[in-house]
């Protein structure tokens, strides 16, 4: 069917193969750090946060008298 | 040269079955809209917003969304294997068995057979046939890329077998079920964890079968179209594998402020923010690639579908992850923000790279240009414009009512009836039928400009 | 490039690679829930559907009421002060699948149960409209056909839930509507008293209202809320009696006030989440004004207060 064929080679770029944006190294371990952060935060096994805790504790306050 | 080959005929029977489907699912999708302000746009036991909703989805996300993914990546392989299908007539019988099964869920879903699970709806005899005719295509997939005669893999052909591999295992699981009549089953699972399975399934089907399969577009696509190579093989490679990798992850974001544990539905919020970098590493390739030269986006015509198309699916996944946030997830879950977001994945990522990628492909096939470019860029705006329109359209109603709902008076007591946060949504939701029209006006231009370059490609090819 | 080639080039090795890949996150997050005790409990109150619910249930499925109506109160003050109690983990024991939804163009339904009579439902199933004339809701009149006893039995037979024949005749002999209203009232049954927020009776008792005139936003709030049942000027409907034979002459407004606000089980919805107490109250005057001019017409001495007292004697 091909009418031509493709250099798989040149799809892309050889000079810049090999580089990864600084930025984006930065975000991604930004990302998981805050990760490990959230996840210790909101895990009730670590931080002893639970999410019943917290409507209770919000239904406490609600006073409609 | 008189006729097309045969794995061209696979390819374009698959696109033309995408768009009969497409039509359908859009059309189907206009109604709805117009039912959501209006009840008496409700016809009957067939033609009413429960039923027809899951008839849109469906058609759209299998009909149209498989469909083309199948047409497209036949295309793709051969090119980057090098070879022509391992099992050219499997794969028509395939297109065949595909279309009956559609045409077999959709009418299904108008009956209102129905798994109740979302993008898991049909019952299980249609999901039997689905499985078949996936592992139909799984077989010339992975066959025809065993058999290949260039030796290196282009990333494009990773994204396709993760696709593969990935929709097999989701789709089974999901649609495991207590058999009750032929048209009646249960979920296997129950509760908790039919929420859970179900959810995994439900965020990896958008991950498998609207992130990966046009990600295997537009790193094909992009390069081929501009002839601009992609920026970074070690980003598209991490991006890659820390994708397929987190996305697994994440199916509890959608189960926030639920009874689901709270360690699983943190741990879905941790690896759905996470997961930003590795969709960013694509947008971010994607960019670099046209860097050196960003006049491609005036002088070649489908280069501002797939940028446009990368930047849509940056904003998305920036979006999306958002919503994942507590904080963020009170106030718009429930609401019409969660439609916005994934319309702008499906109409602005999807349909861009998809329609794009077949405006290519054409042109290749029967050896043409396109019919009319200035047709394709009418297309363009016109799709372009009505999914912005309806998407922010979406994001304000949700916001809107999603802040209604919890209102205070000073007493302690709600501010708003329910009834009163819906009426203020109809003329945001007319909003949304006029915007949905300019984009189907938008995909009927699509269609025409297709189908007449087939026609003027078909005509040289006689004249030859 | 050519030196990453190793594993990129050997397709099997690739594609087990990828399975196992995709596999970590789904046995983490996925299969081994599946395993652990805290993804199914079950409160003593949770019961296996009836036939007559199941089918109801089989019906709401069918015509795709989950893609309108959620059935999850989050745990948010204003879900429960709107809806009721937050949804428990130990209520979804029996639910194949989960019906929690995910979008909400209608209310929550998961406190549905006991908030209204039969007959409203069936009415308002008919026809929103009459209760809600801007409401989006379709029509179900077209449910009003016999419910399927036979595919009922095979649901509850494929669950192994408990049933007599009896309940399968009841299925039989019932209405498609009627199953889904059976459906709808037990929504939310497995938490008893799951109204959250509630006015003591106590504190109103032979309480006069607090002001003497009636706000035109009353008198709108009156029309959009209570009109649909007690009709505009309290004539009343099939679903509710005239005001002036609901509400006991003389009558003192504490009683009133609370039946409004708390609603009264099977009959009358609950008001004092959506509504500020001064308007309730306002509802209390107009209410009885709309009772007393309907009496003076027709000098009604018949008073029915059993409705009022159910409310009560809670």
């Amino acid at each position: 069917m091909s009418i031509e064929e493709d250099n798989v080679e040149s799809l892309s770029r050889k000079d810049t193969a090999h580089k990864l944006p600084l930025l984006w190294v930065v975000l991604f371990v930004g990302l998981i750090a805050w990760g490990v952060y959230y996840f210790f935060a909101y895990t009730p096994a670590f931080s002893g946060w639970t999410q019943d805790k917290e409507i209770e504790e919000s239904l406490d306050k609600l006073n409609l008298n | 040269m008189k006729e097309i080959s045969i794995d061209s005929k696979i390819v374009m029977g698959y696109i033309y079955s995408s768009l009969f489907w497409g039509v359908i699912g859009l059309l189907i999708g206009l109604l709805i809209s117009i039912q959501m302000w209006d009840p008496d746009f409700n016809f009957g036991e067939y033609f009413t917003f429960g039923r027809l909703r899951t008839v849109h989805t469906n058609v759209l996300a299998y009909g149209l969304g498989i469909g083309a993914e199948m047409g497209v990546f036949y295309y793709i392989i051969t090119k980057l294997t090098k070879r022509t299908l391992l099992f050219p007539k499997l794969a028509m019988v395939n297109l065949v068995i595909f279309n009956i099964g559609i045409l077999a869920g959709t009418i299904t879903l108008f009956m209102g057979y129905t798994q109740s699970l979302e993008y898991a709806e049909f019952e299980w005899p249609i999901d039997i046939g689905i499985v078949i005719i996936w592992v139909l295509f799984a077989i010339n997939v992975i066959g025809t890329v065993a058999t290949r005669k260039e030796k290196h893999m282009y990333v494009s052909l990773w994204y396709i077998l993760v696709t593969v591999v990935a929709v097999a295992i989701l789709y089974i699981v999901n649609n495991l079920a207590i058999i009750a009549t032929l048209t009646k089953s249960y979920h296997l699972f129950s509760g908790l964890n039919s929420a859970n399975v179900q959810w995994w399934y439900g965020h990896n089907a958008v991950g498998f079968l609207f992130t990966t399969p046009i990600l295997a577009m537009f790193y094909y696509f992009l390069p081929k179209s501009t002839n601009m190579p992609i920026y970074s093989h070690r980003l598209s490679i991490i991006s890659f594998w820390s994708l397929v990798f987190m996305y697994l992850w994440t199916g509890a974001h959608h189960l926030v402020y639920s009874p689901i544990p709270d360690w699983l539905q943190t741990l879905g919020i941790v690896f759905t923010i996470v997961l930003v970098a590795p969709s960013w590493g694509s947008v971010i390739n994607g960019y670099m690639t046209v860097q050196p030269d960003w006049s491609k986006m005036n002088s070649q015509y489908l280069t501002k579908f797939f940028i446009l198309g990368i930047t849509f699916y940056g904003l998305q996944t920036l979006q999306g992850p958002s919503q994942g946030l507590r904080a963020i997830s009170s106030l718009i879950h429930f609401t019409d923000w969660v439609p916005g977001h994934v319309h702008m994945g499906t109409m602005g990522w999807v349909v861009l790279v998809t329609t794009a990628s077949m405006y290519y492909i054409v042109t290749k096939i029967y050896n043409t240009t396109i019919y009319s470019e200035k047709l394709a860029n009418t297309h363009f705006w016109l799709v372009l414009i009505g999914q912005v329109v309806f998407s922010i359209t979406m994001w304000i109603t949700g916001i809107r009512q999603g802040a209604m709902w919890k209102s205070y008076n000073d007493d302690g007591t709600l501010m708003y009836t329910f009834m009163e946060t819906l009426v203020g949504n109809y003329p945001y939701w007319q909003m949304r039928t006029i915007s949905g029209a300019v984009f189907i006006v938008g995909m009927l231009f699509f269609l025409f400009t297709l189908i007449m370059t087939v026609v003027k490609g078909k005509r040289e090819m006689s004249s030859k | 490039m050519s030196k990453d080639n190793s594993i990129y080039s050997k397709i099997i090795p690739l594609v087990i690679t990828m399975a196992v890949v995709v596999l970590v996150g789904t046995v983490i997050t996925m299969a081994m829930p599946l395993l652990r005790d805290d993804m199914h409990p079950k409160l003593e109150s949770t019961k296996e559907y009836t036939a007559i619910e199941l089918e109801g249930r089989n019906i709401y499925q069918r015509e795709g009421c989950v893609n309108c109506h959620s059935q999850m109160v989050r745990p948010l003050t204003a879900d429960v002060v709107r809806y009721g109690d937050y949804t428990k983990a130990g209520e979804e024991f029996y639910e194949r699948p989960f019906l929690w939804g995910s979008k909400r163009t209608g209310p929550d339904l998961s406190r549905n149960g006991g908030r209204y009579s039969d007959e409203w439902q069936i009415a308002h199933l008919k026809n929103p409209k009459q209760f809600y004339p801007k409401t989006n809701m379709p029509s179900y009149a077209f449910l009003d056909r016999p419910a399927n006893a036979v595919d009922a039995e095979k649901s509850m037979k494929a669950l192994k839930y408990p049933y007599t024949q009896e309940d399968i005749d009841l299925v039989a002999r019932s209405t498609e509507l009627e199953a889904l209203t059976a459906y709808l009232q037990s929504l939310g049954a497995d938490i008893p008293d799951n109204l959250y927020v509630k006015v003591e009776y106590s504190d109103y008792e032979d309480k006069m209202a607090p002001m003497s005139t009636v706000s035109p936003e009353t008198k709108v709030a009156f029309v959009d809320n209570c009109a649909g049942c007690h009709g505009t000027e309290g004539e009343g409907t099939e679903i509710a009696a005239p005001l002036s034979d609901v509400i006991p002459d003389p009558v003192i407004d504490g009683p009133l006030f609370v039946s409004i606000a708390n609603g009264i089980p099977y009959t009358m919805p609950s008001h004092i989440g959506i509504m500020t107490k001064r308007r309730i109250w306002e509802l209390v005057l107009y209410a009885k004004e709309l009772a007393n001019k309907k009496r003076t017409v027709a000098t009604t001495t018949n008073t029915d207060i059993s409705a009022v007292d159910s409310g009560i004697n809670k």
